[in-house]
């Protein structure tokens, strides 16, 4: 007899090995929009508070704002306009990602990881999949962008697109790599309230770097969400005749912003090796 | 064991050894300061020939759970050696014996959200299926397992004992060559879990499969080719449950009362067989119950509250061979 039994004449098996990576990812993220079709009310709350805020804190804050001196001024609903987009995304993405949390407790997760495909597979479909999610949210929040007079290019749009979906990349593989070592939700809010808040306050959504107190300048500076920030602020005007003032250009926003994705997915592929049940 | 040419007639089925377990043990780390780490198994070994419907009986805590993770590839055994098929577990092939290797959990793993036939597409992609055959295998066995009316339902509609056939649907996706089950009829009603079983015994007997079954119901481990009885995390006994029962005597007189200790001794100054006790009864092994029981309770002279006259059971042989009652009860089991 011989030393190894082959899988041939078997179906299922015969196949398993040659294909990995691209069909266990899809599959994954499929399945996270999937869920959230079945959930409208998700849609809802996820667009329609930062809406909220943009409208009450926008209007109230329209006529005391006032951009640094030696810059064309923009109105603070404009201003705070992007900031509206990426709070939906980090709120999409960050929660779709957490789902991991639910997935372990309903025990979906333990048929995954038993499974023939890689950690990192598992990882990527379902950042990919909360990325998605928040990243259509973030468009039909730009489809408000004529209504605010922006004279949005063609390049403008696609410069948008580009910087929102390495953003939220970014964000999902935060929320993943957060959630895999977390056993509830509840303790996920806490994260959710001290970090990522403050990350997002400290983001330049709300006020221009430029004309705040020394220590939060360099807080932001070192704040990942800040360059995608920066990034999506120049992207909506590009090519436009309104330039925002923004600290650093939009190629060196990119690539901060990419090379923050690509880390949380390693990351947190690698987090999935830690913890096995 | 079946002949080289009985196995032959079925295509693909496997030969020779399934599953093979060589000194595993496993520690749970110290939950905290002070406390001792949980030994949960302690070097174990075992055998299943390939196509054995083959069952892991222990009570709860008994370590099967840990073993059954253990088995699935969810933890590495270290230290031990798990051979699948002759490959061993450490040995760099881990995505072809997980490809090999079909897990139902004790814990629902579907997603319930998801209709039946996308639960079975999303396990047939992680499992590298191609679309055509995922399609065309989970209408075959959606069919057999009688759920074809309901492949478009979201599972959380679905009954508690359709939920574990589309779970067993699912582990059987990818024609698996042996089957992992970790007490599949947990929270069953005795109907379905009957179902349930013969349904499993008539895939084996079909399709040839490897079953490796745990369970802490005592009927269930009667009809397995193979059976493994685990205690506090050793082995007390493996063989068929034939073989086990032959190690209990044809037959089995069980004696209570009140003063146990009084009728054992009574009991064993006056006879020549195994005779024991456990908790309040005393347990007399023998050939010919029907004539010796007169003199059981003619050697007595207290009171004895119930006799009862039985053939050995599994229960019998775990009694035995660990010396205190098959504790069965519901909740958490490492």
């Amino acid at each position: 007899m011989s030393a190894l039994p082959s899988g041939a004449g078997r179906p299922g098996v015969a196949t398993t090995t040659a294909r990995k990576f691209p069909a266990g990812a899809g599959i994954l993220c499929k399945r996270e929009l999937v869920h959230f079709l079945r959930q409208p009310a998700r849609l809802a709350g996820f667009i329609g508070s930062p809406l909220i805020f943009w409208i009450v804190i926008g209007s109230g804050f329209n006529r005391s704002f006032s951009y640094p001196p030696d810059q064309p001024q923009i109105s603070y609903l404009e201003f705070y306009f992007p900031g509206t987009i990426v709070l939906t995304m980090l709120f999409t993405a960050i929660f779709a990602s957490i789902s991991v949390i639910e997935d372990r407790h309903s025990g979906f997760l333990q048929g995954v990881l038993v499974a023939p495909v890689s950690r990192i597979s598992i990882a990527t479909g379902k950042i990919i999949g909360a990325a998605t999610l928040a990243l259509i949210q973030a468009l039909m929040l730009l489809l408000l962008v004529p209504v605010l007079g922006i004279g949005m290019t063609f390049q403008g749009l696609l410069a948008s697109i580009a910087s929102l979906a390495v953003l939220a990349v970014g964000l999902a593989g935060l929320g993943f790599l957060i959630a895999w070592r977390m056993d509830t939700t509840q303790g996920f809010h806490a994260v959710m309230n001290l970090v990522l808040v403050p990350l997002w306050l400290l983001s330049g959504a709300l006020f221009p770097i430029k004309g705040a107190a020394a220590w939060i300048e360099i807080v932001i500076l070192l704040n990942p969400l800040y360059y995608g920030m920066s990034a999506f602020r120049q992207a909506l005007y590009l090519g436009s005749t309104h330039t925002p003032h923004e600290v650093l250009s939009l190629p060196f926003n990119l690539l901060v912003i990419s090379l923050f994705s690509v880390v949380m997915i390693f990351l947190s592929a690698a987090s999935t090796r830690t913890r096995r049940t | 064991m079946r002949s080289a040419e009985a196995a032959s007639t079925v295509a693909g089925t496997d030969q020779g050894l399934a599953l093979s377990v060589r000194n595993l043990s496993y520690e749970y780390p110290a939950a905290g300061k002070g406390r001792a780490a949980r030994v949960a198994l302690r070097g174990i070994s075992f055998d299943v020939p390939a196509g054995d419907f083959f069952c892991i009986l222990g009570p709860n805590g008994s370590g099967k759970s840990t073993l059954f993770r253990t088995l699935t590839t969810a933890s590495l055994p270290a230290p031990g050696v798990v051979s699948f098929f002759e490959t061993d577990l450490a040995a760099g092939r881990l995505r072809d014996i997980r490809a090999w290797i079909g897990v139902v959990f004790q814990n629902a793993a579907l997603d319930k959200k998801l209709t039946v036939r996308e639960n079975l597409t999303c396990h047939g992609r992680l499992y590298g299926m191609p679309g055509p055959s995922i399609a065309e295998k989970s209408g075959e066995l959606l069919g057999r397992l009688g759920l074809a009316d309901r492949s478009g339902d979201v599972v959380e509609t679905l009954s508690g004992g359709l939920q574990r056939r589309v779970e067993l649907a699912k582990a059987l996706l990818h024609s698996p060559r042996i089957l992992l089950m970790d007490e599949p009829t947990t929270g069953l009603d005795p109907t379905a879990r009957l179902e349930f079983l013969e349904l499993l015994r008539s895939h084996q007997r079909d399709a040839g499969t490897t079953i490796v079954y745990t369970t802490h119901i005592l009927e269930e481990a009667e009809t397995c080719d193979g059976l493994l009885i685990l205690d506090e995390g050793s082995i007390v006994a493996k063989g068929t449950p034939a073989e086990l029962k032959t190690g209990v005597g044809r037959e089995l007189i069980t004696m209570r009362s009140t003063e146990p200790e009084k009728l054992m001794a009574a009991l064993s100054g006056k006879f020549d067989l195994p005779i024991y006790r456990i908790d309040d009864v005393v347990r007399v092994e023998c050939d010919n119950a029907s004539s010796l029981l007169p003199e059981l309770l003619r050697a007595y002279e207290g009171t004895v509250d119930m006799v009862q006259l039985s053939r050995p059971s599994i229960g019998d042989v775990y009694v035995k061979r660990t010396g205190h009652r098959f504790r069965t009860g519901t909740g958490g089991d490492a």
